[in-house]
């Protein structure tokens, strides 16, 4: 929308929960909390249909919720573990998912590079990191010498 | 579920969404109008679950899985409100936008609601 514009404020160096990270703790919130009821549902109702789906999306799920927390309390490297354990676990399940299959007779919020929710699970993880990077910790301007 | 009411929820979804979307791109801060869009939408979220709530113990069936369409019928009436209140944690333009964004999920889980009802 309109991250890129010029008029952005700075964002307080180190804090992950202001401004637009406002926006991106909500997006990370929904996830979990959709991703975590419906791993839930699998697991309780069919969970020996597809044992390694049905873990992993519930993995994913944790992910979210803990990624979500870390960002609005400003947790940054907790934040960056779990958004990089995102990004790795989007592109390595998405890959396994097309070269086998099998080992994945139904469907995971990472399947398809995330194609059932939009692709946002692959979307989100890039955004989140270049929110981190964007906000890094930055020491104070010195004064400059005359 | 109730055909009318998904596509007025549809339209006013969508149009909260645009609205506060354009709103906060263009740096605003949260208004009384804006709540008041956000209300708007949310009083057509709790009509609908109220409805559904009823048709359910009239004994219409759930379709397809009951237990995620309790969970999306909770969220869809809470999502609104919690963005509300933590995006006003620091009032700012990107309070709107994530009124908007959460509007945007709010039109999304309404049709998958209405497709779990009737089991697609």
């Amino acid at each position: 929308m309109s991250v890129s514009e010029p008029s952005t404020p700075a964002p307080q160096s180190g804090r992950t929960s202001r401004g637009f990270g406002r926006v991106l703790i909500v997006v990370y919130g929904v996830f979990g909390v959709s991703a975590t009821a419906r791993a839930s549902a699998q697991i309780i109702r069919d969970f020996d249909e597809a044992p390694v789906a049905f873990s992993l999306s519930a993995f994913a799920a944790v992910v979210y919720l803990v990624a979500t927390v870390a960002l609005a309390r400003d947790a940054r490297r907790v934040a960056t573990t779990a958004v990089l354990i995102e990004l790795v676990g989007v592109l390595v399940v998405a890959t396994l998912s097309l070269a086998a299959p099998d080992a994945f007779p139904r469907e995971t919020v990472w399947s398809g590079f995330g194609r059932g929710y939009g692709y946002v699970p692959l979307v989100l993880p890039m955004v989140g990191l270049w929110w981190l990077w964007h906000t890094r910790p930055r020491p104070a301007p010195r004064p400059a010498r005359s | 579920m109730v055909d009318g009411l998904v596509t007025v929820l549809e339209v006013a979804c969508l149009i909260a969404a645009v609205v506060l979307g354009i709103e906060g791109a263009r740096g605003k801060d949260p208004l009384w109008w804006h709540l008041a869009v956000v209300a708007a939408v949310e009083l057509l979220l709790l009509v609908q679950a109220v409805i559904a709530v009823v048709l359910l113990v009239q004994g219409d069936q759930i379709k397809g899985s009951a237990g995620v369409f309790v969970a999306y019928l909770v969220f869809t009436v809470l999502a609104l409100p919690v963005t509300l209140l933590w995006g006003l944690g620091e009032p700012s333009r990107w309070t709107l936008v994530a009124l908007a964004v959460a509007s945007l999920v709010v039109a999304v889980l309404v049709l998958r609601l209405d497709q779990i009802w009737a089991g697609v």
